[in-house]
């Protein structure tokens, strides 16, 4: 097993808001199906959940559809590891965009997820649930805007356990391929997995991170800092002065 | 002004305020130093017959002609060759008689006569103010140690510190210790590199007051610099067992801690330091600064911005205030006009939402053309007008068409862009609504 455990080094910004507002939005919709009898459930993500069949038919809630099934999930560990891959990715790419902007982008990366799944399943009856387009597209962005970048990752190799710092291209190359080989595989067979989402949502953050970013950081990335002069912690300051000392 | 201070001089003297009428008097002269009434009136507030036909002289310098200088002056020089009777003053210091003309006491051997810090002029122990001058020095009738205090500070600000050091051993002679005496004298050594001589001084101060947040950040510094750090462990937990340490002391920590390479203590101590409300503004900045500068080296750019835009706006002026400025132009350049301004800006700040309107309204029609509805359209027309506003708003403030509608500013105007914004707002959420519901 391969998991990224951290995203890093310095982050730009400060509190990534979105990215926890997401995560808890995406934790209470998960905790109300879990509260829901089990009929209900089905019922909820059948009417909230993306069908490609009804989208073609101009039935169900159509582009509500697209944007609510990216908030709900069929399994605890399916919430799980999509909200672990939103936290180790997110916050960096909130960072640069901004809240408002990566909330949009998020939503867009989710859009084009869908959209992939509607053109290469046309026909399909089955509702599409889950954030990982819309995360697969945060992890585009991150590898757009740190390709050099190292994350701490967990390499579980049966009894072995490592967590070296990999590259994070290598990383991210190597999931996006076994993304393709699932995509392929479930053109011949059925799948559980929404192969087709996630590479909609990767190369939706690739391709469209650069019309989202925000205006300060990505002039400032592109600015070199030139050399100030340093507080100079080693020589002697003139010593702040108390009012009480007056 | 000239004429409003000569003014005062003249009514201070007739008074018989000679000591504020020499100041006025000086103080004219220093703004027109060819004044020739306030020389005039300066020679009958000065106390010596020297002095006065100093000042005679230049009366006459100015105008040769005037009669009432020269009749002054003749009758003083003639009264100065006349011999007079010796009249002995006592000694400040020791109470002995000295007499005239004498510049020591024959009895303590104090110096009666020292050196003006401001323009080095001969100075009476007893005048409050250098007769050449006017600076201040001190008045030895209140206290002899007062007066070299006095002297002493005169020569710090000027920075004549072996003078300073001077004037302020005279007062520690000639009285008990008085209160910051000691930290005074170790700072003179302190700026005069005598290091060890510095290290006593400071003890003593501190023996004279434990809680001296100077001396005891100073002793810090030079254990410091000596690496002596176990004195410096000393005093830091010294300071530490204190029941309400100033935020000057708990900065002093963090410089500690800092050059122990402790950086969370340093920033700890900075943070508690900069919460502390007996600094004052300068002092402030300075603890803002080194946050900054602790924040930057962490990678904490926000931190560090906010942190030096606070030491910047407390004191724009002093040093530290102005190395946030540096720091925080540096961290934060200033967008240039290409993109606050500029088309291709706006376009791209419209691109990503009006992408994800398309999208919806493609998925609502389930891409068929002919499913488009009047609705959908009328939506995506209404997003386009309502992210124009938005990003106007908050990206591209100086875009053309504000610009020619409300200025060069455009929409950097607070009411202005606040106005724009929320209508942009409001128009995109009408459009996603008219999308989503009506499409």
């Amino acid at each position: 097993m391969i998991l990224p455990i951290g995203d890093g080094q310095r982050r730009y910004g400060g509190f990534p808001f979105v990215t926890v507002t997401i995560i808890v939005v995406n934790l209470l919709v998960f905790i109300l199906e879990v509260l829901l009898p089990p009929d209900e459930t089905d019922h909820l993500i059948a009417a909230f959940g993306l069908v490609p069949k009804l989208i073609y038919s101009a039935q169900g809630m159509g582009a509500i559809s697209a944007l609510t099934a990216m908030f709900l999930h069929g399994s605890i560990m399916h919430l799980v590891g999509n909200m672990w891959f939103l936290w180790i990715f997110g916050r960096k790419v909130e960072d640069l965009t901004g809240p408002f902007r990566f909330f949009l982008f998020y939503l867009l990366c989710g859009l084009c997820g869908g959209v992939l799944r509607l053109i290469f399943k046309p026909t399909d009856p089955f509702p599409s649930i889950g954030a990982s387009g819309a995360i697969a597209g945060v992890m585009g962005a991150f590898l757009f805007l740190y390709p050099d970048e190292r994350v701490r990752t967990l390499v579980w190799l049966g009894p072995i356990v490592l967590w070296p710092r990999l590259p994070v291209a290598l990383l991210l190359v190597l999931w996006l391929l076994l993304q393709l080989v699932g995509a392929a595989s479930t053109q011949i067979g059925g799948a559980v997995v929404d192969y087709w989402a996630h590479i909609g949502g990767f190369v939706a953050g690739l391709v469209f991170l650069y019309l989202f970013l925000g205006q300060e950081p990505l002039y400032y990335r592109h600015h070199k800092r030139r050399r100030s002069p340093e507080l100079a912690f080693n020589e002697p300051l003139d010593l702040p002065v108390s009012k009480r000392q007056r | 002004m000239t004429n409003q201070l000569l003014q005062e001089g003249v009514s201070a003297l007739k008074q018989g305020d000679k000591a504020r009428a020499r100041a006025c008097l000086l103080a004219a002269l220093k703004q027109d130093e060819r004044d020739e009434r306030a020389w005039l009136w300066l020679s009958g507030a000065v106390e010596r017959d020297e002095e006065r036909i100093i000042c005679l002289e230049n009366v006459l310098t100015i105008n040769p002609a005037n009669e009432r200088a020269r009749q002054g002056l003749a009758w003083l020089r003639s009264r100065l060759t006349r011999p007079s009777a010796p009249q002995a003053t006592p000694c400040p210091f020791c109470g002995a008689p000295i007499p005239p003309r004498e510049t020591a006491c024959p009895a303590c051997g104090e110096d009666q006569i020292v050196s003006c810090p401001s323009c080095g002029g001969s100075v009476g122990v007893e005048s409050p103010a250098c007769p050449h001058c006017g600076q201040e020095t001190g008045e030895a009738k209140a206290g002899v140690a007062a007066y070299y205090n006095a002297l002493g500070d005169a020569y710090r600000e000027r920075g004549k510190w072996g003078m300073a050091l001077e004037a302020w051993q005279h007062a520690l002679n000639g009285t008990p210790a008085r209160p910051g005496l000691h930290r005074r004298i170790a700072a003179a050594h302190r700026a005069l590199g005598q290091s060890a001589e510095a290290i006593a001084s400071y003890k003593q101060a501190l023996e004279e007051d434990p809680g001296d947040p100077e001396a005891t950040l100073r002793l810090i510094e030079f254990y410091v610099a000596r690496e002596e750090w176990e004195r410096a462990e000393e005093i830091y937990q010294r300071i530490k067992k204190q029941k309400e340490p100033s935020s000057a002391m708990i900065c002093g920590l963090g410089d500690l801690a800092l050059r122990r390479n402790d950086f969370r203590g340093a920033l700890k101590a900075y943070e508690e330091a900069a919460q502390g409300k007996d600094l004052d503004g300068a002092g402030r900045a300075l603890v803002y600064a080194r946050l900054g500068r602790l924040y930057d080296l962490q990678g904490e750019e926000t931190k560090a911005v906010r942190a030096y835009r606070r030491a910047a706006a407390l004191a724009p002026d002093s040093p530290a205030g102005r190395l946030a400025s540096v720091q925080l132009a540096d961290l934060r350049p200033s967008l240039s006009d290409k993109a606050v301004a500029g088309w291709a800006e706006t376009l791209r700040g419209m691109s990503g939402p009006l992408l994800s309107c398309t999208l919806l309204v493609g998925i609502q029609a389930g891409f068929n053309l002919y499913r488009l509805t009047l609705a959908g359209m009328f939506g995506l027309a209404l997003a386009t007008a309502g992210i124009f506003c938005l990003v106007c708003a908050t990206s591209t403030p100086r875009n053309e068409i504000f610009t020619l509608l409300l200025g060069r500013s455009g929409l950097e105007q607070p009411p202005w862009r606040w106005a724009v914004g929320g209508l942009g707002a409001a128009l995109a959420l009408a459009a996603l609504l008219l999308i989503l519901i009506f499409a």
